[in-house]
């Protein structure tokens, strides 16, 4: 006789396994990518609005309250980073030949773009003044 | 000295007679070499006939021994009883899938998606025996070798947590072989089989928590195979789109 036995899903599976948990946190962690991209829209519109306007916001980003939580936005957008790059690897089969690049020399080359664009933005800024 | 033992708590449905799963708790020789198969094996044997799973091959290859132990997705003839010595195991029928009976899980809904992605070669050009064989280059080989190495054990369902909240998403091990064969230079069934891998059910529906890879027995990594399904399916949309004259 066949009675298949029906279980549901239980509601807090993210909470039963650290993988889980650690994925829940990456896509949460997404969420501080689109605020940093909506603030600087924010920075944007406010320059454009004149150099008073801009350096009121700069002073506004300047109190405790608000670098606090950029600090805090800054270290969710570095773990999201790092749990893309570690990823991407399983997205980018390089091949040469038969030879499959090695996952650590595509995470690693990616960790090397992050601080080449990251030092030229910085660079170009200074020149900026 | 009294001979060592440890507790297995099984969970048990008897759809003749049991309403709801339940658990039994079976006391069973410690041996350091013996996994959770042959334990199981043994409260067959010598304790409780009515215990119902599966198994053949005993060595990772058949993929039918796949159990929850202590709520993971494993091959219980590779997971050893000293993993887990002297604590209680707990053994249950794969989750995300329903229960046919005790460890024994219906397996319709894994069969239907399996044969949803057509997991065989396609022709259009089909060559008679005495033409010879459709020859490949070993680079050719090695774009789809890992994602063919699947022994359909389901563990990579039952750790999958889209599939236990969307019953109609293809799954893991199903993705990855509609991958292994768009990747297949033999194939011609290219566009009959996006249609399915390609689809909102297809890659698509895989929100990339990739644990499917991690509990894989054969490290066939179906996450990586879905990741690259979904760069094939972009690819191809592109294609169909902007150069409809280039269809293949
Ligand atoms: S992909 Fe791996 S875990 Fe999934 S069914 Fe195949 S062998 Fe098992
Ligand atoms: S019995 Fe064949 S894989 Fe475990």
């Amino acid at each position: 006789m066949r009675r298949p036995y029906h279980r549901s899903y239980p509601k807090d599976w993210w909470l039963r396994h650290p993988h889980y948990r650690r994925f829940m946190l990456r896509e949460l962690t997404s969420v501080f990518v689109a605020y940093f991209a909506f603030w600087t829209i924010c920075l944007l519109f406010q320059a454009s609005r004149g150099p008073e306007q801009l350096a009121a916001f700069l002073t506004t980003m300047r109190k405790p309250g608000w670098l606090i939580w950029h600090a805090i936005g800054l270290l969710a957008v570095l773990f999201h980073t790092y749990t893309w790059f570690e990823t991407a690897p399983k997205v980018l089969a390089v091949r040469i030949g038969e030879k499959r690049v090695p996952d650590r020399v595509i995470v690693g080359a990616q960790w090397v773009a992050f601080v080449v664009v990251a030092a030229v933005f910085f660079a170009l800024l200074r020149l900026a003044g | 000295m009294a001979e060592e033992t440890i507790v297995l708590r099984v969970q048990r449905y008897r759809p003749e007679q049991d309403s709801d799963p339940y658990f039994q708790d079976y006391e069973v020789p410690y041996r350091k070499d013996w996994v959770v198969l042959d334990a199981l094996n043994w409260i067959k044997e010598y304790k409780d006939g009515t215990l119902s799973f599966r198994w053949s091959c005993r060595m990772g290859v058949c993929g039918s021994c796949g159990m929850m132990v202590n709520g993971r997705p494993r091959l219980t003839c590779n997971t050893f009883l000293r993993e887990f010595y002297p604590n209680p195991i707990t053994v249950e029928p794969l989750v995300n899938f329903d229960i046919e009976r005790d460890l024994v899980i219906c397996m319709d809904t894994f069969l239907e998606k399996l044969k949803k992605v057509k997991p065989w070669i396609i022709r259009r050009e089909v060559k008679s025996p005495e033409e010879g064989p459709y020859n490949q280059t070993p680079a050719q080989l090695y774009r789809y070798k890992q994602f063919s190495m699947c022994i359909n054990c389901m563990l990579c369902y039952a750790a999958c947590p889209v599939v236990g909240m969307h019953p109609e998403f293809l799954g893991p091990a199903a993705l990855a072989l509609g991958v292994r064969y768009l990747l297949d230079s033999r194939d011609q069934g290219w566009n009959e089989r996006m249609e399915e891998v390609g689809s909102h059910e297809g890659v698509w529906g895989c929100t990339f928590v990739g644990e499917c890879s991690e509990v894989c027995p054969k490290h066939v990594d179906p996450a990586a195979a879905i990741q690259q399904g979904k760069v094939l399916a972009t690819l191809d949309w592109f294609k169909r789109w902007l150069m409809p004259w280039g269809q293949k």
